[in-house]
């Protein structure tokens, strides 16, 4: 069995993105283990895709009037409301030898857990190719990923109770995209394991389905521990760049 | 008239994803000012993305701008997206650059 590492812990956007970007790093030149971390982002931010456009894929004017920092990720995929109070993101950083090699295959296999957690907190929901999970056809979990040397990362949502009005105001979806999902709003397009369920399910509810789920869906035995002091240095040195204008611009 | 002009093109790849394709131009000078390949879309490595940008600053508008992009791109892997779909979108921005 597959004895992989578990971190859970909590802190700012600049931080989160920069610590999956260490254990990527460090990962790749064998310094530290297969990790799972779950996550959550305090203050509540935005994060965006690598390609994304800045300007199209945030409302600017809303989240500087709420004062929701934004940060731009490493990996590609779309724009993420992280509601401190409602979303648990997670992060598995690994080998190829534990992943499939061929990319679609290894995101339905990690993003099996994000299915297995929902189903733990009785909630059916279906994996739909490339990235994203639904439930009853409205998404509340999108997962990205990454590939470095022989090692990959994905990172992924999972929204117990997001606010889904404030998510619908701060991010910007073309029109071509909401008329080719059909929905008038991006608001009709996703949902969370509490609306699903009709109560307000709890963040330790949540982490608990979170750790089963993902040690059914990858035959792996969770151990918790901390990060090794070189994870966080290289982290530190890291969020300069996730803090900086340029990076955030850097598709504007 | 204005000297630089940002044309737009976007396509929602049926199945896949959103891909835009940002073309800043100055039409006195016939020059691209800047390209941004932008979308919700994966690339394997995403440097290659950069990379295909990059290439064209600052360089005559024309077509053959868009082998140089695609031949770039196609030293990744693209998932959501095809070559194909980078350079229709190209095509379609340059011919409006052109026209001025």
């Amino acid at each position: 069995m597959w004895r992989l590492r578990l971190i859970v812990d909590d802190g700012d956007p600049y931080y989160q993105m920069a610590l999956d970007e260490a254990l990527l790093i460090l990962r790749s030149v064998n310094v530290t283990p297969d990790t799972l971390r779950l996550y959550v982002f305090n203050p509540s931010a935005i994060t965006i895709g690598y390609f994304q456009s800045l300007s199209r894929a945030v409302n600017l004017e809303r989240a500087r009037e709420l004062g929701i920092p934004i940060v731009r990720r490493i990996t590609g995929g779309g724009s993420v409301y992280h509601d401190s109070n409602g979303e648990i993101t997670y992060s598995i950083v690994s080998t190829l030898d534990r992943i499939p090699r061929d990319v679609a295959k290894s995101y339905e296999v990690i993003t099996k857990g994000i299915v297995y957690a929902a189903e733990y907190l009785g909630v059916e929901a279906k994996f739909i190719p490339i990235n994203d999970v639904v439930i009853a056809g409205k998404k509340f979990s999108g997962q990205a990923q990454i590939r470095r040397r022989n090692t990959v990362l994905q990172h992924g949502t999972f929204m117990y109770a997001t606010d889904l009005d404030l998510l619908a105001s701060v991010l910007r979806v073309p029109k071509i995209k909401l008329k080719a999902k059909k929905v008038p709003s991006i608001r009709e397009r996703v949902t969370t394991i509490s609306e699903a369920l009709g109560r307000r399910v709890t963040r330790d509810e949540t982490i608990d389905a979170l750790k089963y789920g993902f040690s059914k869906a990858l035959n792996a035995e969770l151990y918790e521990d901390q990060l090794r002091p070189e994870e966080i240095e290289l982290a530190k040195n890291l969020m300069w760049k996730y803090k900086s204008r340029e990076w955030l611009e850097l598709r504007p | 008239m204005e000297q630089i002009k940002s044309i737009v093109k976007s396509v929602k790849v049926p199945g896949g994803k959103l891909l835009e394709i940002e073309l800043i131009v100055d039409i006195k000078e016939r020059k691209v000012k800047a390209l941004y390949i932008t979308g919700d879309f994966f690339v394997y490595p995403p440097e290659v993305v950069d990379e295909a940008e990059k290439s064209v600053k600052d360089t005559k508008i024309s077509y053959d701008l868009v082998d140089k992009v695609v031949n770039i791109m196609g030293k990744g892997e693209l998932y959501g997206i095809t070559l194909n779909h980078v350079k229709s979108l190209l095509k379609e921005a340059i011919e409006e650059a052109l026209r001025g």
